[in-house]
């Protein structure tokens, strides 16, 4: 570049009074020694001069008049534009995503076998995650999301909302909601941005894509739950979650959330009072959700209820199958698992759970929690469930799968087809439909196989028989052994729509029957000097097919089961104590019964009064599984009894017990003092124990769980209480819990001055 | 000024009208995006200036009776002279580039102050300065080619 070149542009600023000091400077020197630039110079100002004053002809007559139209109508047409464009975009959005919650739930549906054992629970079990509470961990998300919102510009901060925004739903607790509300937005927003999100000006229309498309796609997926039936447990399940989405307090995070993402849009881009009326539209959408929740929760409420009750011992016979065992799935001593279920629906956390404002997974789970807490984990619950009449809640699978996730349930008993295996997720299906075919197989005399599956927990009945009005057998085969014979009687289903007198009388006959062949066995055990165990499967095991059960001392005595309802057989002295009433326990297809299983019973040989007390007489009068009579350091006689943890059937007993049971003749209304001595190993725990039985229910009782003794001296130990006025008998003994040993003697039961 | 400035760069009435129009258009629906007022007289040539250039970028020659005309138009001082020069002059405006012509048109008869041209131009001061320069060496340099000194 010459130096005319260079000099040349600090000329042209001066000749514009442009130049700073410096070019000045240049120009002035330059000029003073170049003619070229100087006749440059006067050649540009002559050229300027003429540009300057170069006329310019008018525009036509009347231009300016129809250029003022030209625009004016231009605004009016124009005007309604956005509105326009919202509607344009709501439409396709809400369409697609109605059409990929469709697709997500056929998705489902097809690979529910696949998907539900592993990946649905794995999923459930996120919410179970040590998160901070839901509302404190929401409004963390919520103060993350509008701290990312004030650094982030543009478009990023649209993508950053969907995770954002699913990551607040994840520390409520609602993974599913969370999914659908990270992939509606993210893919919303995704998609407005390659479409619009580079052109400057027009960063609302994704984010009224990304609002829109989250609330068409939640519209959608309450109208697809809303209209279609949902059969598989992971239909279910989601049905489940997006109904209980909301605790009252997520409730708050949701409110918080959208807040802050609407506040988000509205210091950036919705200053403009045209775009005013899309996010009142946005507002209005954000309300729709907690409503339809709430209307919603109300219909999971009812569906609770009904769990409730038809788990309820009101509700038994709605009940066809129900296998329990306990937690090792060997154990053939009945579950109580009505008694607990009854606890569950008489639990005032769940009338708190129905009561509530808004029904939640999260009530559940404390429900269920409560129900664990309260030693209902001790066995396996029940799988079992139909409900013809009705159909069926909807909501089962789901509540059962929370208390299989619970419950330490390894056994769940099974349904299905000869020979079909059923794993625990879907032993929780057991609805109408798939149950039917197995009584269909059971009427037409096929076989079926139930077998327990180890770690799958599931049970499959071994060589059922079914001939119509003819006894069948069969075996109950628990880890390849045989713990039960099965007598099932298949009735003929009669033609009424119900049991008739005569059918309740004729079940009620065939019980005797039964009954007093029980009876002769346990007098030929007693006359041949076996030593005896009465009670459950152990010694005169049946499958109990149905609802039979016994409380935790193997007696079959429903607290909470009105009278009437069960068979309560004891043999006092030599005279047997029997009650029989209309067996609950019949398979009905509708309302038709079809089979009827014998109850289970026991036999104890239950002494008129208090006897042996302090074991001279070995063990006559008591009962126990591990109780050993032993001469060491008895503080009266000669013997002492002795409780080992020891096994029972091969497994290990949370505690052992020993058991005296006598008539309460004489006793009632008494004020009494039972006491013994007792000492342990000082390594665990044990405790006395005294309960009153009457008619119906339990009176007194008292197991002193407040206040166990573990000392390895001999003490005097004491319960002291009244003795109910309507008392049949009386029930003490001694308890032990874990590995240690407790020593009894000299036991005492006095009664006290009126 | 909108009349003016797209005629000084279309030299083309009719087309300057509909210029003008469309721009007037344009503003009335864009002016949400005008943050600023005072920058309004910078927005608005930059408007019409885009508009210009891409109506000429599809446009050559510019037609010579028109500029003949407008060139004899009775407006003028009526000095013969002048006259042939302004007519000569508009011919060298043609022989130089587009660019060259808009950032002439913007200072010599639109009289845009540096910062105004690099606003509407959007670009600095500085290639302002040396952009203008050049085309004025280069209008000159056309111009002597035409025999004006």
């Amino acid at each position: 570049m010459s130096a005319c070149d260079t000099a040349w542009v600090a000329v042209s600023a001066s000749l514009d009074g442009a130049a700073d000091p410096a070019e000045e400077r240049l120009a002035r020197e330059h000029l003073a020694g170049c003619e070229a630039c100087r006749r440059l110079v006067e050649t540009a100002r002559l050229n300027r001069e003429l540009l300057e004053s170069s006329p310019v002809p008018p525009p036509r007559d009347g231009f300016a008049a129809d250029t003022a139209e030209l625009v004016l109508r231009r605004r009016r047409v124009r005007q309604p534009r956005p509105l326009l464009l919202a509607g344009l975009l709501l439409l396709p959005v809400g369409l697609a995503s109605a059409a990929s919650v469709e697709a997500l739930l056929w998705f489902y549906e097809t690979y529910h076998p696949v998907l539900s054992a592993s990946g649905w629970q794995t999923l459930s079990r996120w919410s179970a995650l040590p998160l901070p509470p839901a509302p404190v961990s929401g409004w963390l998300a919520c103060v993350l999301l509008a701290g990312l919102a004030v650094w982030l510009k543009g478009w990023p901060r649209l993508l950053a909302a969907g995770p954002l925004s699913a990551l607040a739903l994840v520390c409520a607790g609602e993974p599913g909601p969370a999914l659908a509300w990270a992939a509606g937005t993210g893919t919303v927003a995704l998609l407005g941005w390659l479409l619009t999100g580079l052109r400057q000006g027009r960063a609302l229309v994704p984010a009224a894509l990304a609002f829109a498309g989250v609330m068409a796609g939640w519209a959608g997926l309450e109208a697809a739950f809303r209209h279609r039936e949902m059969v598989t447990g992971l239909g279910r399940e989601l049905f489940w979650t997006a109904t209980s989405l909301l605790p009252a307090a997520d409730l708050l995070a949701w409110v918080a959330l959208a807040s802050a993402t609407l506040l988000l849009l509205a210091g950036t881009w919705l200053w403009r009072p045209r775009w005013a009326v899309l996010p009142a539209l946005l507002l209005a959408g954000l309300c729709l959700p907690p409503l339809g929740l709430l209307r919603e929760a109300a219909q999971a409420r009812a569906t609770v209820r009904q769990v409730a009750e038809a788990f309820s011992p009101d509700a038994v016979e709605r009940t066809a199958v129900i296998f329990a065992t306990d937690s090792e799935g060997t154990r053939t001593m009945p579950y109580p698992a009505f008694p607990q279920l009854a606890k569950l629906a008489a639990s005032p956390e769940l009338e708190r759970l129905l009561s509530g404002p808004v029904f939640s997974r999260g009530w559940a789970h404390r429900v269920l929690q409560a129900a664990a807490v309260n030693r209902w984990d001790s066995g396996g619950v029940m799988a079992g469930w139909t409900s013809y009449a009705r159909g069926g809640p909807p909501a089962v699978p789901g509540l059962l799968h929370y208390l299989a996730d619970l419950m330490p349930v390894r056994t769940v008993a099974g349904y299905g087809l000869p020979g079909q295996r059923v794993p625990l997720s879907s032993a929780v299906e057991l609805v109408s439909a798939p149950f039917r075919p197995w009584l269909a197989e059971l009427a037409s005399g096929s076989q079926l196989v139930i077998r327990p599956m180890k770690g799958a927990g599931a049970l499959t009945i071994e060589q059922v028989k079914a001939v119509e009005g003819v006894p069948l057998t069969g075996r109950l085969v628990i880890d390849n052994r045989p713990v039960a014979g099965l007598p099932l009687r298949l009735l003929p289903a009669p033609r009424e729509t119900s049991a008739t007198e005569d059918e309740r009388l004729r079940y009620s006959g065939s019980l005797e029957w039964q009954f007093e062949r029980e009876l002769e066995g346990a007098r030929a055990a007693l006359a041949g000097d076996r030593p005896l165990e009465p009670f459950g499967l152990r010694t005169h095991g049946r499958l109990w097919m149905l609802t039979t059960t016994t409380d935790e001392e193997g007696r079959f005595e429903f607290p909470a089961v009105p009278k009437g309802d069960y068979l309560l057989a004891t043999l006092v002295g030599g005279r047997v104590r029997a009650h029989t009433y209309p067996v609950p326990g019949t398979i009905r297809v509708g309302s038709e019964p079809v089979a009827v299983a014998p109850i289970q019973m026991s036999v104890y040989e239950a002494p008129d009064r208090p006897a042996n007390l302090s074991f001279e007489e070995g063990r006559t009068g008591w009962r126990g599984d591990t109780v050993v009579i032993t001469s060491e350091r008895p503080t009266h006689g000669q013997a002492c009894a002795r409780l080992d943890w020891g096994t029972i059937n091969g497994q290990r007993p949370t505690f052992v017990a020993l058991v005296q049971q006598t008539r309460a003749e004489g006793m009632q209304g008494r004020r009494f003092r039972y006491s013994a001595m007792v000492r342990t190993d000082g390594r665990t725990p044990g405790a006395l124990w005294f309960r009153v039985d009457r008619p119906s229910a339990t009176g007194f009782f008292d197991n002193m769980q407040d206040r166990m003794v573990n000392h390895e001296d001999w003490r005097r130990v004491t319960i002291e209480g009244v003795i109910d006025a309507d008392a049949e008998f009386v029930a003490f003994g001694a308890l032990h819990e874990g590995p240690g040993r407790l020593w009894i003697d000299d036991v005492r039961l006095e009664l006290l001055d009126e | 000024m909108a009349f003016r400035l797209a005629y000084s760069l279309l030299g083309d009435r009719h087309q300057s009208e509909d210029v003008v129009q469309d721009v007037y258009l344009t503003v009335f629906q864009s002016i949400r995006q005008l943050r600023d007022l005072d920058a309004f007289r910078t927005w608005f040539g930059r408007i019409i200036s885009n508009r210009c250039k891409r109506l000429l970028r599809g446009r050559r020659p510019i037609p010579l009776a028109e500029v003949v005309e407008a060139g004899k138009d009775p407006s003028t001082d009526g000095l013969e002279e002048k006259a042939g020069r302004r007519l000569e002059l508009r011919k060298a405006l043609e022989r130089v580039t587009d660019t060259d012509r808009t950032i002439l048109t913007l200072r010599e008869v639109m009289q845009f102050s540096y910062e105004e041209m690099a606003e509407v131009l959007d670009i600095s001061v500085g290639t302002v300065k040396s952009r203008l320069a050049n085309a004025r060496r280069r209008l000159a340099e056309a111009c002597a080619e035409r025999g004006l000194a």
